[in-house]
């Protein structure tokens, strides 16, 4: 198993819910969420996620810019964005200096976010 | 004539008598004086003297105000005026052969003193009667040319006779006496300038206090009689006086000329002040002859203070030099006060030019025809409109909250005009241009009203469309983001939740049934949140929201039926409406390229060139497009049109189609 925290970052309660479900039943450590940019930011500098599984729409700040700011965290955690839009709908384009992969909403299993983020090898 | 004020002591002629006239011009009195003066015009010189000295009504301070003559509407008083004035010009002109029979008879002065004399009387005499030419209905010509009269009518007091004649002393006594009326007539003239009529309370007590120092300088001249001459003409200069006393007449010639500087002086300030607080306008009519009546003033009030402080100086030099300036300066008052009406007369001119003009007057030019005709270069008309004020071009006018009626003047019906003009305050000196040109321009302006009315409304009509589109994209954004966070969400978490399911189960001895049923709602699941996610995007494209024109097209570009090549410029995030519209027009455009024009290739460029998005759309298809109503096409030029932008087609049948839009992104 997988010692890995992970911080969920989605601005829907029940997706939240329905999607730390999910990551714990494959084995994932989820140590905390967030609903808003911020509140990610708040959260990442308090808990040193490992993960950060953010979605690009958020209602203050959009995951890009979210994604930026926790790059220049000491030991920065690893990015993985999702959305239930597609990549090619958000603009096509991810900087992969900041950010490890990018999963659609209905993708999202515990193996695929492992496997983007590095969790098993 | 004796050069007003200060030739006292001989300024020319080195033994002249002294006409003593206590200075002349300056504070004058009541108006009034049009037709009285004219007549009783002596006669041949060698006759007695014209009007008793004193008389000229020294104004009784607490007179009734005489009616002012340009008050009267109708034109009887202008023929009157007009008449008089020719009387004022011929009998003041044979008064001035007569002073030159005289002077060549019995003159002793050099023939240069006599002719600026007389140049000076007859300056005065030819410009009061152009002046009442060009305004015939204010007394103002009439005031110059009286004084041209009185200074052809005193002139021999000045003139040095040599003779035994017991009638020229007597004509010498009276032109002597008349002197005493140069003050208040010329200060009166002055302070009614341009008018004819003293306005202001100060000018009038300045006036009423010259006619008052003016009937005491003649009684003090019938008493002690001028100093005593020198040279020559000793009893022809200072005829008859009561008391015999030179030294008495000496103190009394000083403290007339002291009370001349004086009175010049205060005059003089009245004028200044009076410019100062003119109005721009104003200023124009005023300015060149308020330098001249300031500048004559000063040099009266010099003259006498010198002649006051040492009557027997006989500094030749010093006043050669004066009295050549103040003759410069009393010939320029009059011209300058000509030029200055007739400029006020210009103005007239332009408003006939107006007249001519406006039948043809785009109504955008009115405002500065107007302006120019007003001669107020930040004149503004402002149109009434239901809730306000608008100018020409229907924007809409902020009109000050207080009305000031000096600065407002309606045209038309004051209650409800048809444009308000915004002026200068000086211009309501001059209501008769004011009248006149409004009256002129009233038809013009009732127009100009329609059209700004109408230019108002379609501004506002333009303003209205332009809202309901916008309204209209945030709407189907807001229908987007809900559909995104609503439906979609729940559909997604379902999603998951199947999964967890699917996950569960699969530890469990469970019926190949079951999980062929899971696979099938997961299917359909996907299936409809695809479906879901396309509506959406239909209905406003999040990428467009999210990453601006450029990227949302690039997704189009992916997503279309046919291959398409993009060029666009990098983007700067531009107006939600006009990013909207752009990416509304290419999609709609490629839409038809595949669908209808079976386009094997299609063009899409975007250009961002100063300040305007153009957008060009152009296949290989069948062509003949054509915006028929109710059509997408159609709908894309209303939308085109609502941002202000420029919709083209161009689609000949058998040669593809080009779809431009031009779109200003300020």
């Amino acid at each position: 198993m997988v010692t890995a925290g992970i911080l969920l970052v989605d601005d829907h309660a029940g997706f939240r819910r329905m999607a730390r479900r999910l990551l714990e039943a494959g084995g994932l450590d989820v140590v905390g969420e967030a609903a808003d940019g911020g509140e990610a930011l708040a959260r990442a500098r308090e808990l040193r996620p490992k993960v950060v599984v953010l979605d690009v729409l958020l209602p203050d700040i959009d995951g890009f810019a979210v994604a930026e700011k926790l790059a220049e965290f000491p030991d920065p955690p690893k990015v993985v964005l999702i959305s239930s839009h597609s990549l090619s709908e958000l603009g096509g384009k991810i900087d992969t200096t900041r950010v490890r992969g990018f999963l659609a909403k209905d993708e999202l299993t515990a193996q695929r976010l492992a496997e983007l983020a590095g969790l098993r090898t | 004539m004796t050069g007003l004020p200060g030739q006292a002591s001989g300024s020319d002629a080195p033994d002249a008598p002294a006409p003593t006239a206590p200075g002349a011009p300056a504070p004058a009195a009541p108006p009034g004086i049009p037709a009285p003066l004219g007549t009783p015009a002596p006669v041949a010189p060698g006759t007695p003297a014209p009007v008793a000295p004193g008389a000229p009504a020294p104004v009784a301070p607490g007179a009734p105000a005489p009616v002012p003559p340009d008050a009267v509407p109708d034109a009887g008083p202008d023929v009157r005026t007009e008449r008089w004035n020719a009387v004022i010009l011929i009998t003041g002109l044979a008064f001035a052969a007569g002073d030159a029979w005289l002077a060549a008879r019995w003159g002793t002065y050099d023939t240069l003193f006599y002719g600026k004399e007389l140049l000076q009387l007859v300056v005065w005499l030819v410009a009061g009667f152009l002046v009442g030419r060009v305004r015939p209905r204010t007394p103002m010509g009439t005031l110059m040319m009286l004084l041209g009269l009185l200074l052809a009518a005193d002139a021999p007091a000045a003139f040095a006779l040599v003779t035994d004649s017991t009638l020229l002393r007597l004509l010498v006594a009276a032109a002597l006496l008349l002197t005493a009326l140069q003050l208040p007539l010329g200060a009166h003239i002055f302070l009614a300038y341009p008018s004819g009529t003293v306005r202001d309370a100060m000018g009038r007590a300045v006036m009423r206090a010259g006619y008052l120092f003016g009937g005491l300088s003649a009684l003090v001249l019938v008493v002690v009689g001028p100093p005593e001459p020198q040279g020559r003409c000793r009893d022809v200069c200072a005829p008859m006086r009561l008391v015999d006393s030179p030294a008495l007449s000496q103190a009394a010639a000083q403290v007339l000329a002291l009370g001349t500087a004086a009175l010049v002086l205060v005059g003089g300030t009245v004028i200044v002040r009076r410019f100062v607080h003119a109005g721009h306008r104003e200023r124009r009519v005023l300015a060149f002859p308020a330098v001249a009546m300031v500048a004559t003033a000063l040099l009266w009030a010099v003259v006498n203070l010198q002649s006051a402080a040492a009557p027997s100086i006989n500094s030749e030099q010093l006043h050669s030099t004066l009295s050549l300036a103040q003759f410069a300066a009393l010939v320029a008052v009059p011209a300058a006060f000509f030029l200055g009406l007739l400029r006020e007369r210009l103005d007239e001119a332009r408003v006939s030019d107006l007249v001519r003009q406006i039948a043809v007057m785009p109504t955008d030019r009115l405002e500065p025809a107007l302006a120019a005709a007003l001669g107020d270069p930040h004149l503004r008309v402002a149109f009434p409109v239901p809730g306000g004020y608008v100018d020409a071009s229907g924007r809409s006018m902020r009109l000050p909250e207080v009305v000031d009626a000096r600065r407002t003047t309606p045209v038309g019906d004051p209650l409800r005009p048809v444009a308000v003009l915004l002026h200068d305050p000086s211009l309501r000196t001059e209501p008769a241009l004011l009248e006149a040109v409004s009256a002129t321009a009233h038809l013009a302006l009732e127009n100009a009203r329609l059209q700004a009315a109408v230019r108002a409304q379609l501004a506002e009509v333009r303003a209205s469309r332009a809202r309901l589109v916008a309204a209209g994209d945030e709407a189907r954004r807001r229908l987007e983001r809900d559909l995104h966070d609503g439906a979609q969400q729940r559909m997604l978490s379902a999603g998951l939740a199947l999964n967890l399911l699917r996950q569960d189960l699969a530890g469990r001895r469970t019926g190949p049934e079951t999980m062929e049923l899971l696979g099938e709602a997961e299917a359909e699941l996907h299936a409809a949140t695809r479906e879901l996610r396309e509506l959406a995007r239909g209905i406003h494209p999040a990428v467009l929201t999210i990453q601006g024109l450029r990227a949302a097209l690039e997704q189009l570009v992916l997503r279309a039926a046919a291959p398409v090549a993009l060029r666009a410029d990098d983007l700067p995030r531009l107006g939600q409406a006009v990013e909207a519209t752009a990416y509304f027009v290419v999609s709609e455009a490629l839409t038809n390229a595949v669908r209808h024009a079976r386009a094997a290739r299609v063009d899409v460029t975007t250009a961002l060139d100063a300040g305007r998005l153009v957008v060009r759309v152009a296949d290989d298809g069948v062509g003949g497009a054509s915006l028929t109503p109710g059509s997408g096409l159609a709908g894309l030029a209303d939308r085109v049109a609502a941002v202000d932008g420029v919709f083209t087609l161009h689609s000949p049948p058998g040669e593809g189609t080009v779809l431009t839009v031009d779109l200003p992104c300020d």
